[in-house]
């Protein structure tokens, strides 16, 4: 049986399906389309899951949407009521969309696919991001935790599920029995505070995040100004200081400002004493303009980590529940996640590693097989890469068409040739198997470097021009080692770990070891890597780690400033060509920047990363 | 908690006022509203003669509730709706024209210039029209005054007329109450009194009575008229007084000060009859004809619409031999005079306003048990007419065609003749009195065409043929792009999921919204039939 799961039309639309409740494939359209953050109708993403599976769009058993359009319109409706006349704009502009394009979500559905409508089902989008986290875990029964900026009405909602593995009496059910409702959001709140730092709303959070640990909580009294947060870790927005609920331009307003200042101008530089460290050839106002801003930074993560820890806890002592399921683009807070592992009530947390909205198309998917089905469960999602692969073949075609220079090596010899070059401190871009369900690169589509010096932050962030310093870059570390370099125990069990979901602090005797991944405060957002499920990055690793004593790479994903991450070939070379990586591995094939010449001089170098 | 009540209800009882003031304002500013409430008939007086008649030497301003119109009224000395000037003295050179009839010639919805008897004198001077060799100015007087019937015209010019040597008599005719005018057992149903001398067709001649008339005196025939009351039409000897609603000073004072109030009050006596009436129990508006017509009680037809029923009941067929008679006094006092008399036949709103008719079937729901014939008391008046020999103008196919073009004849809440509709009065008299074989007096040059283009009506209509093309070009596109059966499968699931929205509205209780989204859905049906088509910028430009 085939289910297909799509979202669109918000942000990061992607589809994901699903054989007799087994991921075949899943991936974002933008990796397709080359737009970040594509949320158009996602036909290439569709297309591709089709084609991984062999089968056409009439051999789907249902497709199925990650939300409600019909309730989402009565929110839109009733929010643009209730701020008359403010939010005329917002009201036109969201008539014009809604009339055109996202009302007609079943007509669109059944045209594209050319399916029966009654194969046309729709999924509620928290129930959508529940069932991508609880459906993907190996649990039984857990508490469950969406929370993002918005879905249909509700931004966090809380509840418990079963699951039905074959024992007596079991059945699949996930009830979301608590949440808040729009306006008050936990992600819209945040992303206020990113667009005040000068960042891009539903893409930049993690910049504020990153930031924070260069600042001091100091003005989390202010924040909570701005969110009231009872003991069960409730909470209601002031909408006084807000506009996102009437503007389409404007997440805050002058009350915000009048409260926190003027907002960060998002061209700036950012320095700190930490990031410059006693010199005085800059100018001290600068540091102490910039040093608010990351305390603000510091003060609503804070006050972020610690609404979520409420609300974990609360859910706990309702529901008696080992196990927690987190989805939702808040979820993607790594700092907080990780509290959540140490400080948290529950023994197991499990996070969807797509779990913004494009892991809605997964969840619906998966919503529909387990719930509307009722079918047991059969697996758990123990890895990410479920996006397309280009073999060997494909790869040895492009580089013949293109007339590149290149070495084809057996893994060992090639991966020794590598952990030369990483030693001597080259970059490598690192393109293999089937790309990244998600927004993080986990070692299919990264650029690798050695972690071992503080140097070798200067020299990527050299290569990668624009880069703000508060960016970290992760370490991949081996399964077997994790102990060893972070203290959060046992981070070789944690799923967290191994999707980059967790932020950790670094063994202090090891923040040394390796500085280009630790952050401010000694921290690193990890990624552990099994044998098991990603061979070839494991014994690169492995052999850089024989080699050097450190079995920990540098990782940060394979892109250019402003593109997603790349997905074929064509993209990574374009990439190679464009940025300074000095060395690119297409699967078996090593493509050397110093063999190129002058032919591929690259026309415009970017920056890499974002 | 109570805090909270109170804040709530200070901050509705703001909302409300600051509402209301608005709405105040707004109306003051942007709408019609009379400045106070309306005025009664202030130029009305008892008149031995006719029982009634206009009082001399009056003037005043005059609008109705829903101020369709604000009138200046003036009766000269000798009780006509006409200048000071008009006397009985004629000099040679005038041709002398008496219209006679009830509120459709006293005409106080428009200013005297407009009454359709001043446009006929005007056109007629403007068409050069001259009787036999000598050109001379044409004068009209109207003579009219509201609820007369044609008993009061006939005696009035039996008595007065002919004092104005008149060259021309018009006999302005409206069926829709003038039979019932000139039968007294009807008029008595109607008025529940004797307010007028009355004629009486016994033996073969008409008998007068109560004349000259003096209210005090009417006694023995009102005892005669009860027994005469038609059965169907029975006369509801009760009074009905209403109680004054606790509150009906506020609401008097309300109807004086606000226009809110005097804007409301009409337009809910025409939308709701049963709630107004309620409202009249409180005093918040004054009792009125809604009040009366419920005292009646469910089973009640006005007298008036008698005249409509088909078969005739009985008594309508003796207002009918009364009426027929009348015409023959008046042709005999005319031809003592040795001047013609023609007829002019005024069309009822009902009769032409199919609206009007269901409005009237809305108000006595007793009517929808019956059958009526709307034709029926024009027809019956042609026929009188030709039997009796006298020329007849039916204005109705004239305003027939008027009202098609997308003119407004008939005031909505006055029920006589708008300017317009004198305009097409005069017109079309003017013209028949020119050329019509078979009633001209009159050698003249044309008659200017003085008919109005309802300018407005045509463009709308422009507009709308435009919008239907374009949305049929589209949809040809659309179904030549998508394929015929595409397109049917996209239209079908479109409209199901309007279904499903609207279904699912309701079914969330969400009524507030859903006047909202059926407005959103009709525009959103626009855009999605502009979609990629040619009307696409056209409609876009709405949002």
């Amino acid at each position: 049986m085939y289910i297909l799961g799509i979202s669109c039309f918000y942000h990061d639309a992607a589809a994901a399906l699903l054989n007799d409740g087994q991921i075949v494939a899943a991936a974002e359209e933008e990796r397709f389309t080359r737009i970040k953050g594509d949320s158009a109708f996602p036909r290439q993403a569709i297309h591709f899951c089709l084609e991984s599976a062999g089968i056409t769009a009439q051999d789907l058993d249902y497709v199925v949407f990650y939300e409600k359009p019909l309730l989402k319109f009565e929110r839109i409706l009733y929010s643009a009521l209730a701020t008359v006349p403010r939010s005329a704009g917002l009201f036109r502009e969201a008539m014009v969309t809604w009339f055109s394009e996202k009302l007609w979500m079943k007509t669109l559905l059944v045209r594209e696919l050319g399916l029966p409508p009654q194969r046309v089902l729709f999924a509620d989008h928290h129930l959508s991001h529940a069932a991508s986290a609880f459906f993907c875990s190996p649990y039984t029964e857990a508490a469950i935790l969406t929370l993002d900026g918005v879905g249909e009405w509700t931004t966090t909602a809380t509840g418990y599920a079963t699951a039905d593995w074959g024992q007596p009496g079991a059945h699949n059910q996930i009830v979301l029995d608590q949440e808040v409702r729009f306006p008050h959001s936990l992600g819209l709140l945040y992303s206020a505070f990113t667009a005040w730092l000068g960042f891009v709303v539903n893409n930049g959070e993690y910049k504020v995040m990153g930031m924070a640990p260069y600042g001091t909580p100091r003005y989390v009294d202010k924040v909570r100004q701005l969110i009231e947060v009872a003991s069960d870790g409730s909470f209601h927005l002031n909408m006084r200081y807000f506009s996102f609920h009437h503007s389409t331009q404007h997440t805050y307003n002058r009350h915000f400002v009048e409260l926190f200042g003027p907002p960060r101008s998002p061209k700036s530089e950012f320095i700190t004493d930490l990031t410059h460290p006693g010199a005085s050839e800059v100018a001290s106002s600068l540091k102490v303009k910039n040093q608010y801003y990351a305390d603000v930074a510091a003060s609503i993560q804070v006050v972020t980590e610690e609404t979520i820890l409420a609300i974990g806890r609360d859910l706990q002592r309702r529901t008696g529940a080992r196990n927690l399921c987190m989805a939702g683009g808040v979820a993607l807070n790594s700092v907080a996640n990780g509290r959540m592992v140490r400080e948290g009530p529950f023994e197991n947390v499990w996070v969807q590693p797509a779990a913004g909205d494009s892991g809605g198309a997964l969840g619906a998917a998966l919503y529909a097989y387990h719930i509307l089905l009722g079918r047991p469960r059969v697996a758990t999602m123990e890895h990410a890469y479920w996006g397309q692969a280009y073999r060997s073949e494909a790869v040895f075609a492009f580089l013949q068409k293109m007339g590149v220079p290149y070495l084809e090596l057996p893994d060992d010899k090639l991966f020794e040739r590598v952990v030369d070059d990483l030693t001597q401190r080259r970059v490598i871009g690192w393109f293999q198997g089937r790309f990244e369900w998600g927004p993080r690169a986990l070692g299919n589509r990264s650029i690798l470097a050695d972690p071992r010096s503080e140097a070798m932050k200067e020299v990527v962030n050299s290569k990668i021009k624009f880069r703000e310093p508060f960016r970290p870059f992760a370490p991949a570390v081996l399964e077997e080692y994790v102990d060893e370099f972070f203290t959060t125990p046992n981070l070789a069990q944690n799923y967290l770990a191994r999707y980059m979901l967790l932020v950790s602090q670094v063994s202090p005797s090891k923040q040394t070891v390796i500085p280009a991944t630790t952050h401010v405060g000694g921290t690193g957002r990890l990624q552990t890597v099994r044998a098991g499920w990603n061979s070839r990055y494991h014994a690169l690793i492995q052999m850089f780690g024989q080699a050097t004593g450190v079995p920990v790479l540098l990782n940060t994903s394979f892109n250019l400033r402003g593109e997603p991450i790349v997905a074929t070939p064509q993209n990574a070379f374009n990439t190679f060509v464009g940025s300074d990586i000095d060395v690119l591995l297409l699967e078996n094939f090593m493509v050397r920047k110093t063999d190129l010449g002058s032919r591929w001089e690259p026309t415009f170098k970017g920056a890499v990363g974002e | 908690m109570i805090r909270k009540l109170v804040t709530l209800f200070l901050l509705l009882s703001l909302y409300v006022l600051l509402s209301v003031f608005a709405l105040e304002l707004g109306l003051r500013l942007f709408a019609k509203v009379p400045p106070t409430a309306a005025p009664g008939f202030f130029w009305r007086t008892p008149d031995p003669l006719t029982g009634w008649s206009l009082q001399p030497n009056t003037s005043g301003r005059w609008y109705n509730a829903m101020y369709e119109f604000d009138v200046e009224v003036h009766v000269n000395e000798l009780g006509l709706r006409a200048p000071d000037s008009v006397g009985y003295a004629k000099s040679p050179d005038v041709y002398r024209i008496l219209v006679l009839g009830d509120s459709f010639v006293e005409a106080v919805q428009v200013s005297f210039e407009q009454t359709f008897g001043q446009q006929l004198a005007e056109l007629l001077n403007d068409a050069g029209a001259s009787i036999q060799e000598d050109v001379r100015r044409i004068e009209v007087i109207n003579v009219g005054t509201g609820g007369w019937g044609n008993d009061q015209q006939l005696l009035w010019l039996r008595h007065e007329g002919h004092k104005y040597s008149p060259d021309l008599v018009i006999l302005a005719f409206f069926p829709a109450n003038d039979y019932m005018n000139n039968y007294m057992p009807l008029e008595f149903a109607n008025q529940q009194a004797i307010r007028k001398p009355w004629f009486e067709w016994a033996e073969g001649q008409l008998l007068l009575h109560d004349f000259p008339f003096d209210p005090e005196k009417t006694e023995p025939g009102r005892q005669r008229m009860r027994e005469l009351a038609a059965p169907g039409f029975a006369v509801s000897t009760a009074e009905t007084t209403v109680n004054p609603g606790a509150l009906q000073g506020l609401g008097e004072w309300l109807h004086q000060s606000s226009a809110l109030h005097r804007y409301l009050d009409p337009r809910l006596r025409a939308a709701s009859p049963n709630f107004a009436s309620w409202l009249a129990t409180t005093g918040l508006i004054e009792a009125g004809r809604e009040t009366a017509d419920r005292a009646q009680g469910s089973e009640y037809i006005p007298v008036a619409y008698g005249i409509y029923a088909d078969p005739l009941p009985s008594p309508w067929p003796e207002a009918l031999v009364t009426t027929r008679a009348l015409l023959d006094e008046f042709k005999q006092e005319t031809s003592q005079l040795d001047i013609p008399l023609r007829g002019l036949l005024i069309p009822a709103a009902e009769e032409l306003l199919p609206g009007m008719w269901a409005q009237l079937l809305n108000t006595y729901p007793a009517m929808r048990m019956q059958t009526w014939s709307i034709a029926q008391p024009a027809e019956q008046t042609k026929a009188l007419f030709a039997d009796a020999g006298i020329p007849l103008l039916d204005l109705a196919p004239m305003f027939r065609q008027q009202l098609a073009d997308g003119n407004a004849l008939f005031l909505y809440e006055d029920r006589h003749f708008t300017p317009v509709g004198h305009t097409v009065a005069a017109y079309h008299l003017a013209r028949w009195l020119v050329q019509d074989p078979t009633a001209a007096l009159f050698s003249a040059s044309a008659v200017p065409n003085v008919l109005p283009v309802a300018w407005g009506h045509l463009v709308w209509r422009g507009v709308g043929w435009i919008v239907l093309a374009l949305l049929g070009i589209s949809l040809v596109w659309s179904v030549y792009r998508n394929g015929p059966l595409n397109w049917w499968r996209n239209t079908g699931l479109m409209l199901g999921t309007t279904g499903e929205l609207l279904l699912f509205f309701v079914r969330r209780q969400n009524f507030v919204l859903l006047p909202l989204v059926i407005i959103l859905l009709l525009f959103g049906g626009l855009l999605v039939v502009a979609q990629a088509s040619v009307v696409g910028p056209f409609i876009y430009t709405l949002f």
